[in-house]
C-alpha cells in the first residue's frame, strides 16, 4: 500500500498569514493556516525551491499542489487564536523614497495546527516528506507566515509529533462522527445536536482550558491554491466546528481515522 | 474581508443605502430645460429653486429639496479627486453630465480664483465645456447629449454662470470652502445610469491590471489599497505575482458604497456583520430604525436586543471596528457570550472585603466594561463624560496628560486590545490572570503613591479599597487553568482568622502568605504611631519596594526603632516578633497579601487603643478595630 495518512503538529510563538485584501491601515492575518502556506512549509521541509521569478509558480507549489491536506487548529478558543497588533516603523531612506513607512500588523499568538497529509510514498517528494517529518528534519527552516516566526513540529519533550494513522475512505453515512479538520463549507449542514467541547482531550501545548463547554461554528474564507488565470489566491469558504455533521451531508474527500474515531477532510 | 463586506452591502436595500445622506454644504441650484418653439433652452424661468444649506431659516419645501439634492449629489460625485473630469486642476468635484459642482473659492473673488488670475492660469469657467463634454461621453443616446449641450451653454463662461448666481441673494454670503452646485432637472434614473457608467472603470485603484474573466471585469481594489512604488517594503518582493489580487467590478462597487456608508456614521461601532440571514435582517432593521430616528444605537444595545431573542445561539458574525474612515479591526466571532457567570452559573460579583461600600454585581460583559474597566483603568479606557455617557478608547490615540498617571496610560495602551477581545468577541483567553493581577497591583501601588492626606482624609482611600475588592473578588475568573479550591477571597478570610489567633499566641507563622499578611498588619500598626502631619499612603512605598524578606524585616525594625518610645499593645508583640524571625525569598509575589494586611481591619490594636481615623472628604467612614 503506497498511501499513507500522516499528521504532525505545527506550533510557533507567533504567526502572520497576511490577507491580501488591502495594504493601507492595519494588515490582517488569516486565523487559520491555509493550504498554500502549508505547501510552502512542506516544501521547505524537503528542500524545494521557492520564489524564482515573476509569473512562474514556485517549485514547491508545482510539485506539491496535488497533495491532499487537512488542517485542524489546536489550542484555540472556538476556532480563534488570540491576536495582537504590532506597529513597525521603518525609517531607512533606501526603502522609503517618500518618508517613513509605518506598518501595523495583526499577529496570531501561539498558533498551533495539526496538519494531515495523504502521502503517496511511490512519489519521491512524498516519500521524502514522510521520512523528514518522521525524523523531525527540515532542509530549510519552516515558519508561520514570516521568517521570524519559526515553526516546530516537536512536542515539549523534543519528540516529533508525527503520527501515522490507519484510515478508510468514507463510504455512505457519517454515523454521527465529527470532522476534526476544517471543512469546505459548501454543502455542509449541521447535525442538530449539542456536543461537548473536546478541549481537554485535544493536544493542548499551551494548556488553555475554557471554563465552560460550548458548541460553536467557526467560518473563514481561506486560500486553497493559486488561480492561474488571475494569478492570485483561489478562495473557498471553510467551516470548523465541534458539531457533528448530518449523516447524509454530501461532503467529499472525507477519511475516517480509526485511532481518533473521527473524520478528516483532505483536499 | 472584502467578500464579507461586499456580501453585507449587497444585503442592504436601496432605502438603507440612502440613510444618513446629507447634502454638501453650500448653494444648490436646480435648472430645468424649457421648450420654446420646440427648442430646448435654459431661460430665466428655468431656475427651479436655489437652496443654501447654511441659511438660518430654511422653509419646509426647501428642506424637502435638500433630500433630493443629497441624492443627486451622491450620484454625481467623483470617486476621488484623482478620478475627476477636471484634471489636473481638480476644481470640479462632480462627475456627471447633469451636475457641475465646485467650491466657491474657484469663482470670482474666491481665493483660488485670485491666485489663478495672478498666475495666469485658467479659471474654472473656461473648463466647463471640457468637463461637460466628458460627461456627455457617459450618455447612451443623442437626445440626452443634446439636452446636456443646452446645460453646457447655460454655464460655460463667467458671465453666463454669474447670470444665475447673481439672482440668488445667498451667493453673496457664501464662504470659500462651500460648494456651488448646479443640477439639471432630469429624472434620477438618468443620473443613476450616468453614474453607473462613470463608476464602471473608476472603482478600481488603477486600470493597469484590469482583466476580463468570463463576462466580468476584474481589477485592483481601491478599498484601503495603494501601489506605492516609493516604499520598497510594500512591494511584494518574493511572490510570483505583481499584485496581491484582483476583485470583481461588482465587489468594487459594493466596497465603494460601504466606504460611503461608513462615512455617514450610521453604523454602530464596532459593527457586527452577521452570517445568519435572520440575524442579519434583524440587525439591519435595528440599524435602520435607529438611523431614521436620528439616534445611534450602540453595539451594546444591538447585541442585547438580539441576545434577548437568540440567547446562546447568538454568534457567527464578523466584527468590524472602523474609526474616522479607517479599519482598526476585523475578526470573526463564533459565539457571543453575554453573561459572566462563575460556579453554579452565579453572576460575577465584587465582594466588599475591604469595607468601602463597594460591591457591584457584574452580570454581563457590558457591566464588566462600564464598572470594572472604568474603575481599574482610572477613567482612561472607558471614559465617563460630563453628560454621564461613556466613551471607549480601545483604538483611539490617548493623551497621557489626561490619564491619572503615566502608569495608567501605559497599562491602558498595553492591555486595551485584550479587553476589547474579551468584551466584544467573547475571547475569554485574551485576558489572563497574570495580566489582571499586573493591572491591579500597579494601579493600587500607583494610587498609594498619589495619595495625599489633607483635612484628615486620604484622597485615594476609596480608589484603593475598591480596587482591592475587585482584585480579590475577580482575579481567579481570568485563570483558565485554575482548578484549586483556594481563592484570594477565601485566603483573605483565613488570614484574618489567623491573625486573631496569632495575636493570642494560638498560632505561628508557617507560610509565606501568613508572613505577608502579618507584615501588612504590623506596618499599618506601626504607621499609626506616627505623629507626622503627612499620613499619606506614600509612606508605605519603601516597604513595597523590598525584594527580600530580610531587607523588609530590617525596614520594619527601623520603623519600630523610630517609634519605640510609644506604647504598644499586647496584640502587637507576638506578630511583630514572628515577622522579624521569618525568612522567605519571594517578597514581590506576596504584595497582594501584604496589601491585604495593610488595608484590612487591624487586629494588632488593643481594645482600648483606637486606630487612626481614616476618612475621606467624600464619605465619612471611620475605620477602627
Amino acid at each position: 500500500m503506497t498511501k499513507k495518512l500522516v499528521s504532525f503538529d505545527l506550533t510557533a510563538d507567533f504567526g502572520f498569514f497576511k490577507k491580501p485584501d488591502y495594504n493601507d491601515g492595519i494588515l490582517l492575518s488569516y486565523n487559520m493556516l491555509h493550504r498554500p502556506a502549508l505547501l510552502g512549509i512542506l516544501g521547505s521541509i524537503i528542500g524545494l525551491r521557492g520564489y524564482e521569478r515573476k509569473g512562474e509558480l514556485p517549485e514547491y507549489y508545482q510539485r506539491l499542489c496535488d497533495l491532499p491536506v487537512g488542517i485542524e487548529p489546536l489550542s484555540h478558543e472556538r476556532g480563534n487564536f488570540q491576536k495582537t497588533t504590532v506597529k513597525y516603523t521603518n525609517t531607512v531612506g533606501y526603502a522609503n523614497a517618500d518618508g517613513n513607512l509605518l506598518v501595523e500588523e495583526m499577529m496570531l499568538i501561539k498558533p498551533a495546527y495539526r496538519c494531515y497529509l495523504l502521502l503517496d510514498v511511490s512519489n519521491a517528494d512524498h516519500e521524502r516528506l514522510f521520512v523528514n517529518l518522521k525524523e523531525g528534519r527540515a532542509d530549510y527552516i519552516p515558519y508561520l507566515g514570516k521568517n521570524e516566526f519559526q515553526a516546530w513540529w516537536l512536542d515539549e519533550h523534543g519528540e516529533p509529533t508525527f503520527r501515522e494513522h490507519e484510515f478508510e475512505e468514507r463510504k455512505g453515512g457519517l454515523d454521527g462522527f465529527g470532522v476534526s479538520t476544517l471543512v469546505d463549507k459548501r454543502n455542509v449542514t449541521l447535525k442538530d445536536r449539542i456536543v461537548e467541547d473536546d478541549f481537554f482531550e485535544n493536544y493542548n501545548p499551551y494548556e488553555i482550558v475554557l471554563s465552560r463547554n460550548t458548541t460553536f461554528m467557526y467560518f473563514e474564507r481561506l486560500p486553497v491554491g493559486i488561480d492561474t488565470e488571475l494569478f492570485q489566491y483561489e478562495m473557498h469558504d471553510f467551516a470548523f466546528s465541534n458539531f457533528s455533521l448530518k449523516s447524509d451531508t454530501p461532503i467529499g474527500s472525507l477519511y475516517f481515522l480509526r485511532d481518533l474515531q473521527s473524520y478528516v477532510q483532505l483536499s | 474581508m472584502i467578500k464579507e463586506i461586499a456580501q453585507f452591502v449587497n444585503s442592504l436595500d436601496p432605502d438603507f443605502k440612502s440613510l444618513g445622506l446629507k447634502p454638501k454644504d453650500g448653494l444648490h441650484i436646480l435648472l430645468r430645460i424649457q421648450s420654446v418653439s420646440e427648442i430646448d433652452v435654459l431661460a430665466d424661468e428655468s431656475l427651479v429653486t436655489a437652496v443654501y444649506t447654511k441659511s438660518k431659516s430654511l422653509l419646509p419645501e426647501e428642506l424637502n429639496w435638500l433630500d433630493h439634492f443629497a441624492s443627486l449629489a451622491q450620484l454625481s460625485w467623483c470617486v476621488n479627486t484623482n478620478k475627476c473630469f477636471d484634471l489636473p486642476t481638480k476644481a470640479i468635484h462632480s462627475c456627471s453630465p447633469y451636475c457641475v459642482a465646485m467650491k466657491r473659492e474657484n469663482l470670482v473673488n474666491g481665493e483660488k480664483y485670485l491666485v489663478n488670475a495672478a498666475s495666469g492660469k485658467s479659471q474654472v469657467y473656461d473648463r466647463i465645456n471640457t468637463y461637460l463634454s466628458k460627461g456627455q461621453d457617459l450618455l447612451e443616446n443623442e437626445s440626452d447629449r443634446q439636452r446636456v449641450e443646452v446645460f453646457k451653454h447655460a454655464l460655460n463662461n463667467e458671465a453666463k454662470m454669474h447670470a444665475w448666481l447673481d439672482r440668488i441673494c445667498a451667493f453673496s454670503e457664501m464662504k470659500d470652502a462651500e460648494y456651488v452646485i448646479f443640477y439639471l432637472d432630469e429624472p434620477i434614473e438618468k443620473y443613476q445610469a450616468a453614474n453607473a457608467k462613470y463608476l464602471s472603470d473608476k472603482l478600481f485603484n488603477t486600470s493597469d491590471y484590469n482583466k476580463v474573466v468570463g463576462e466580468e471585469m476584474y481589477g485592483t481594489s481601491d478599498f484601503f489599497n495603494g501601489f506605492s512604488s516609493k516604499k520598497m517594503f510594500l512591494v511584494h518582493q518574493s511572490a510570483s505575482f505583481d499584485i496581491s489580487g484582483r476583485i470583481s467590478a461588482k465587489d468594487a462597487k459594493s466596497l465603494y458604497e460601504f466606504q460611503d456608508l461608513m462615512g455617514r456614521n450610521i453604523f454602530p461601532r464596532p459593527l457586527p456583520i452577521f452570517i445568519n440571514p435572520d440575524e442579519l435582517t434583524e440587525s439591519l432593521a435595528l440599524f435602520k430604525k435607529n438611523a431614521e430616528d436620528g439616534g445611534k444605537m450602540s453595539y451594546k444595545e444591538i447585541i442585547e436586543r438580539l441576545y434577548d431573542k437568540h440567547r446562546s445561539e447568538l454568534g457567527n458574525y464578523y466584527l468590524l471596528f472602523h474609526q474616522a474612515g479607517v479599519i482598526k479591526d476585523f475578526d470573526f466571532v463564533s459565539k457571543f457570550e453575554y453573561y459572566l457567570t462563575g460556579e453554579n452559573d452565579k453572576p460575577w460579583k465584587v465582594d466588599d472585603m475591604f469595607h468601602c461600600n463597594y460591591s457591584p454585581a457584574i452580570k454581563n460583559v457590558f457591566d464588566f466594561q462600564y464598572i470594572i474597566l472604568f474603575k481599574i483603568f482610572n477613567n482612561a479606557l472607558i471614559v465617563k463624560t460630563k453628560k454621564g455617557d461613556f466613551q471607549h478608547k480601545y483604538f483611539d490615540d490617548i493623551d497621557s496628560a489626561y490619564c491619572k498617571s503615566d502608569v495608567t496610560y501605559l497599562q491602558v495602551m498595553r492591555y486595551r486590545r485584550a479587553f476589547y477581545d474579551f468584551v466584544f468577541k467573547s475571547k475569554r483567553g485574551s485576558v489572563t490572570r497574570q495580566m489582571f493581577d499586573d493591572i491591579l497591583r500597579a494601579s493600587i501601588i500607583e494610587d498609594m503613591r498619589l495619595d495625599e492626606f489633607k483635612n484628615n482624609s486620604h484622597s485615594q482611600y476609596y480608589p484603593i479599597r475598591e480596587k482591592l475588592n475587585i482584585w480579590f473578588s475577580l482575579s481567579e475568573k481570568f485563570d483558565l487553568k485554575y482548578n484549586q479550591p483556594f481563592t484570594m477571597a477565601s485566603k483573605l478570610k483565613e488570614h484574618r482568622a489567623f491573625i486573631q489567633k496569632l495575636t493570642k499566641g494560638e498560632a505561628s507563622i508557617e507560610t509565606d502568605d501568613q508572613y505577608a499578611f502579618t507584615v501588612g498588619q504590623v506596618i499599618a500598626y506601626l504607621m499609626s504611631k506616627s505623629k507626622t502631619g503627612d499620613k499619606s499612603y506614600q509612606r508605605l512605598e519603601p516597604f513595597l519596594q523590598q525584594v527580600r524578606s530580610r531587607e523588609l524585616n530590617k525596614a520594619i525594625a527601623r520603623m519600630f526603632d523610630t517609634y519605640k518610645h510609644e506604647n504598644f499593645s499586647a496584640n502587637f508583640r507576638i506578630p511583630f516578633a514572628e515577622v522579624l524571625e521569618f525568612e522567605t525569598n519571594s517578597v514581590r509575589d506576596l504584595i497582594p497579601t501584604i496589601l491585604a494586611g495593610i488595608f484590612s481591619e487591624n487586629a494588632l490594636f488593643s481594645d482600648n487603643e483606637m486606630a487612626p481615623t481614616d476618612v475621606t472628604a467624600e464619605h465619612e467612614v471611620s475605620v477602627s478595630e
